[in-house]
């Protein structure tokens, strides 16, 4: 007596079920195992097998079922067969029902929390629905209720009175429009997310960039931790009890990568997810603001010497508009104080890169000139500066790498440094050639005509003047 | 070619049948098929098992199958012959579709006849013109032919 598993499938739509049988078992003794299995008399049901109604006194075994063959499972007669397709989904209408009352939290609750909201999925569900209300879009799109909502939170104006550069970010009407859209847009926000994880990892696996992110966070964090814990009772929103940036700073193996060599952080940092940088409540969208405002600096010093992971995400971070016009702001508001200068100068010199390039006295010139820096922040010249890091990353990678006389590909980088830092300044100067004896030949000779009988001297210098011959007789004449 | 296609139908139906239909050779002949449709949960033919056999042509798939009713049904699109009228079972058949396909279509026109096209003049009328005296009468043959 083989036993056999059948699959019982109702024609009601509820799920299928197994019954065992026997092959030798009639009909009828296997309508008593599948009422017992679904709860309802044996003589309401019929069973259909390969289109015929299988009858009650044949054995299973005459209708050639065998193990794991489907069979269709019909109830005649009487109400259960209806009522329970129609009454199963009860709850399909509860997340419809929430949506309104999330929308009605939104003006209580700081706009730029929303992100962090506690709930997870659920809520996020919510506001994405109250966010899809053509109502609640054009009042969020209009920068005028904007800045009403947030003069008249007093959590937020608390922090915006106490920190001018908050507040500038926050009366800017494409910023407010850029946070809007992305918290309307689920898919880029959650872009927007990931891109700043990833963006926040690869900066603290740097050298120098985990303190930067710390000053960073012990700057932001006693102005969300004042505007968060001010207005407990008012904020819809639970306050900054979690410090999102903690967990980031205390996470066991998380404080090392400030004496990680750049060249093994680049590549692990980046395939670790930090917890939700977003997940601060009111402010957490300036406050990240500000953190990925050091990461474009940290980006440019960071030379061919750590890797593709930084430069992917810095890619990633500069194909975002909105990401980047917040970056900015922020760095303009961070700039255009003497505190946020001197951060900056601070991140600058606890980066070894950065401390390489101020052994150039042009640099360090260049460097303290706020002017020079703003130049830098501006998205064209980022642009054009990462894609010749990229180009020379390619170059020192291959064969043509050993002709800019750079044994590390750190060396080039700092090439393409320089030849970023000269253009942002204005005066366009081409990357070295790749054979500069033979492109510089008439200056060379100019050189040794005048008495510079050094030829590799003079090499040097035509490169690193690009071929101008009074800068290179400048620099040659420095140099004695 | 015809009956390598029917065997892979058989075996595709036999590993994941739709719900509301089964379908298998009727006996030795691979051509000659007996299927099952089960009135549809949203129509006035649920609870019902309804009988159709179906006759493959020789040039299967590239010409039609034959499906007709063997139980009555109160339907404007079939006829008191059990013939159906279905676009795809005439002008509207492609080699794509399967028996499992052409049985789901049948069970979507119970669910929704079109009474636009009718096969039963009189059942159409009565659709359009009074729909529950319709559902009453199909929920009446459907009890008398189909739940034996």
């Amino acid at each position: 007596m083989a036993e056999i598993t059948l699959r019982i499938k109702p024609t009601t739509g509820s799920p299928p079920f197994e019954v065992k049988t026997t092959r030798e078992a009639t009909v009828g003794d296997l309508k008593t195992e599948v009422a017992r299995a679904c709860d309802s008399p044996a003589d309401l049901i019929r069973l259909i097998y390969k289109g015929q109604v299988l009858k009650d006194h044949a054995t299973v075994e005459s209708y050639g079922l065998e193990h794991d063959h489907v069979v269709h499972m019909v109830k005649s007669k009487g109400p259960p067969v209806n009522s329970s397709s129609t009454t199963a989904q009860p709850a399909a209408g509860a997340p419809a029902g929430a949506a309104p009352s999330a929308g009605g939290a939104i003006p209580s609750a700081a706009p730029f929390g929303m992100e962090g909201l506690p709930g997870g999925a659920a809520q996020a569900d919510a506001l994405r629905a109250a966010l899809a209300n053509p109502a609640m879009q054009s009042l969020l799109s209009n920068p005028d209720f904007m800045r009403d909502m947030v003069s008249n939170n007093p959590m937020l104006r608390r922090m915006t009175e106490a920190n001018p550069q908050v507040a500038q970010v926050l009366n800017d009407p494409a910023m407010l429009q850029d946070i809007v859209r992305i918290m309307g847009n689920p898919s880029l926000m959650r872009e927007h997310t990931r891109n700043m994880d990833r963006a926040m990892s690869n900066l603290e696996s740097m050298p120098g960039g985990f303190n930067a992110l710390r000053q960073v966070h012990e700057q932001i964090q006693p102005i969300l931790n004042a505007a968060g814990h001010g207005e407990e009772a008012d904020a819809g929103a639970s306050p900054a009890d979690a410090n999102p940036f903690a967990s980031l700073f205390a996470a066991p193996g998380r404080g090392a990568p400030a004496t990680t060599p750049a060249a093994t952080g680049g590549d692990a940092g980046g395939a670790v997810p930090l917890p939700n940088p977003w997940g601060a409540p009111a402010g957490a969208a300036p406050g990240a603001g500000a953190a990925t405002g050091g990461l474009p600096p940290l980006g440019m010093f960071g030379g061919g010497g750590d890797g593709g992971g930084l430069n992917e995400a810095l890619s990633a971070f500069m194909r975002d508009p909105a990401m980047m016009a917040a970056a900015q702001q922020q760095m303009r508001a961070m700039l255009a104080t003497p505190e946020g200068r001197s951060q900056f100068q601070s991140m600058m010199e606890s980066h070894p890169m950065a401390a390489g390039l101020r052994q150039n006295p042009e640099m360090r010139a260049a460097l303290a000139n706020p002017d020079m820096l703003a130049a830098m922040m501006d998205p064209a010249n980022m642009a054009a500066m990462q894609q010749m890091q990229e180009a020379m990353q390619r170059l020192s990678g291959g064969p043509l790498g050993s002709l800019f006389g750079g044994p590390t590909a750190g060396a080039g980088g700092m090439e393409a440094m320089l030849a970023g830092m000269g253009g942002a300044a204005g005066s366009a100067v081409p990357a070295p050639p790749a054979n500069p004896e033979a492109t510089y030949a008439t200056q060379l000779q100019q050189l040794q005509d005048m008495g510079f009988y050094d030829r590799e001297a003079n090499l040097r210098a035509l490169v690193a003047s690009s071929g101008n011959v009074h800068a290179a007789v400048e620099r040659l004449l420095a140099s004695f | 070619m015809a009956s390598k296609r029917i065997q892979k139908e058989l075996q595709d139906l036999q590993k994941d049948p739709p719900t509301s239909c089964s379908a298998g050779p009727a006996g030795d002949d691979l051509f000659h098929w007996q299927a099952t449709i089960m009135g549809p949960g949203d129509s006035p033919y649920t609870g019902g098992v309804f009988f159709v056999t179906i006759h493959f042509p020789p040039d299967y798939p590239f010409k039609p199958p034959k499906v007709q009713f063997q139980t009555k049904v109160y339907h404007p699109n079939i006829n008191s012959q059990g013939s159906i009228c279905l676009d795809i079972l005439k002008e509207q058949w492609s080699p794509a579709l399967t028996i499992s396909k052409v049985l789901l279509s049948i069970c979507s026109l119970l669910t929704d006849p079109n009474p636009d096209d009718p096969l039963v003049p009189e059942i159409a009328h009565i659709y359009k013109s009074d729909r529950s005296r319709y559902e009453d009468t199909a929920r009446e043959w459907t009890r008398k032919y189909a739940m034996g």
